[in-house]
């Protein structure tokens, strides 16, 4: 029950801070003067968006307490989530009778790009620690056990296990090495093809340093991955239990302290930082943004655009890339999916 | 939708949609540019066309010697990303400056920065200057600048732009 609550709490939290994460010029997903969040109707707007969300969790939090019946967790918090996302798009429309139109100035910095964060050394070491563990595993193949665990519920069990097999082996690794190569596709692409909103002054500072930060995130989600995946399959040649091998608290723990460091630190980022020139928004039209979360513009050249709400990078669905991209993510997923039994 | 911007930010000198023109490309690049953050800026609402503004901008960025010899400038597709206009734009400026001398388009190494040394100048190429600066000194009265800023202005940006290699010539 304390996992689901301080699940529960998580996602109101960030919900909670979602809105403030974005540029003081992007107002949920809406193109306003820097001021107008901070004005009597931003603020207004903002403390209905955040007493829903807390309402939503208060409800949530209430049905894991009082509950005699047994739930599903995961649909819980979907749901919580889902009923966060329906408060961002009600208070989009309160924002939008007070849109602006964004500048039609745009910047390019003329040179060589910077490079990813850590150099080729830090990008090529998550495949490096999942090509050691395969070695391992091959070379102690015989104390791979027949039956070993895959998934593990929020607490840390096992709940789903697969069986000793080339085919089995090879897809889970093949797995790990996907989600692996997608995350330096998409660091690449955020370099190269996709563009700051600002590249001058103190606003194009911030926002290299926050292409910093989100390149850095995924960095590190990329290595959780890899030792992840790494642990599953060595450990289970280790441990004399290997049927209900516990998932260690750490693996649980850090995906969300990687999404409250980076959200934090985004949100620090974004308050210190003062409103600075006359280029208001962040070069791509409010028209062109569904619900303020999806991208879709054909007359924009680049492949990955910075999300409205402040942290990471979306696909423009309107470059036909990306259609291509996402096929290739999905399949590169299912495919071991399916071969793992 | 409110309009934000641009008579007040035009009388000020720092934006220009109706005055988008050499002087005030060259000016932008000038200041928001060093060796190691060359920037450039293009206004998408002017009616100078956006090839236009970029060979523009980036002439500046040569002719102040901000580039040297040999430096490759980015590939076509990277600056219409940059800048948010089709990879064919770009290309269409970097044809411009390429008739110009100032650059060499190799299919596989892209635009190449090429040594230029100043030729002399024609009696049409002095006449040119004079009827677009006319254009430009009525576009800038009609915004509401007085004749004395534009011919301090003028004069300024022909100092700053003025390469150190030029003036020795």
């Amino acid at each position: 029950m304390a996992t689901m609550l301080g699940l529960i709490v998580l996602v109101a939290v960030t919900s909670h801070f979602a809105p403030h994460l974005s540029r003081r010029d992007i107002f949920f997903g809406v193109t306003v003067t820097p001021d107008f969040r901070d004005g009597p109707i931003g603020r207004r707007v903002s403390r209905r968006y955040a007493a829903k969300v807390w309402f939503m969790a208060f409800v949530a939090a209430a049905l894991v307490v009082t509950s005699p019946m047994p739930f599903v967790s995961a649909s819980l918090l979907l749901g919580q989530t889902v009923g966060a996302v329906v408060a961002f798009i009600e208070a989009q429309r309160s924002a939008t009778s007070h849109a602006i139109a964004p500048t039609t100035i745009r910047e390019a910095e003329i040179g060589q790009r910077p490079g990813l964060p850590g150099g080729f050394a830090a990008q090529v070491g998550p495949f490096l620690i999942l090509l050691v563990a395969a070695a391992y595993v091959a070379w102690f193949w015989k104390d791979v056990p027949a039956r070993f665990p895959i998934h593990w519920n929020l607490s840390g069990r096992p709940d789903n296990w697969t069986t000793k097999s080339v085919v089995s082996i090879s897809a889970v690794f093949a797995l790990a090495f996907v989600i692996n190569g997608m995350g330096l596709f998409m660091s690449y692409a955020v370099l190269h093809w996709s563009r700051l909103p600002s590249v001058a002054g103190v606003m194009g500072q911030q926002d290299r340093r926050i292409r910093q930060v989100n390149l850095t995130a995924t960095l590190a989600m990329r290595y959780l991955v890899a030792i992840l995946f790494a642990w599953l399959l060595i450990m289970p040649t280790l441990s004399n239990e290997t049927g209900q091998l516990q998932l260690p608290l750490a693996f649980r723990v850090a995906p969300f302290v990687l999404v409250v460091v980076g959200t934090l630190v985004v949100r620090v980022m974004r308050r210190t930082a003062a409103a600075h020139g006359s280029n208001v928004g962040d070069s791509t039209p409010d028209a062109r943004w569904v619900f303020g979360k999806l991208y879709i513009n054909r007359a924009d050249p680049a492949l990955f655009v910075a999300k409205r709400m402040g942290l990471g990078y979306t696909l423009n669905l309107g470059n036909p890339w990306s259609w291509l991209v996402m096929i290739v993510f999905v399949t590169g997923i299912a495919i071991p999916l399916l071969l793992i039994p | 939708m409110v309009r934000h911007d641009s008579l007040e930010e035009l009388r000020e000198g720092r934006a220009s949609s109706g005055l988008t023109s050499i002087v005030f490309l060259s000016i932008v690049c000038r200041h928001q540019t060093m060796k190691t953050h060359r920037v450039i800026r293009i206004d998408t609402a002017s009616p100078v066309p956006a090839y236009r503004q970029i060979a523009n901008a980036l002439r500046a960025l040569l002719v102040s010697d901000e580039f040297s010899v040999g430096e490759a400038l980015p590939t076509v597709r990277q600056l219409g990303i940059d800048l948010g206009v089709h990879h064919n734009t770009v290309a269409e400026a970097y044809r411009i400056l390429s008739d110009e001398g100032w650059l060499v388009l190799q299919r596989h190494h892209g635009a190449i920065v090429q040594d230029r040394s100043r030729p002399s100048p024609s009696r049409e190429a002095r006449s040119s200057l004079l009827q677009r600066l006319r254009e430009l000194t009525a576009e800038a009265q009609t915004a509401g600048l007085a004749p004395g800023v534009i011919a301090e202005t003028m004069r300024s940006v022909a100092t700053q732009l003025t390469a150190p290699k030029l003036r020795k010539a």
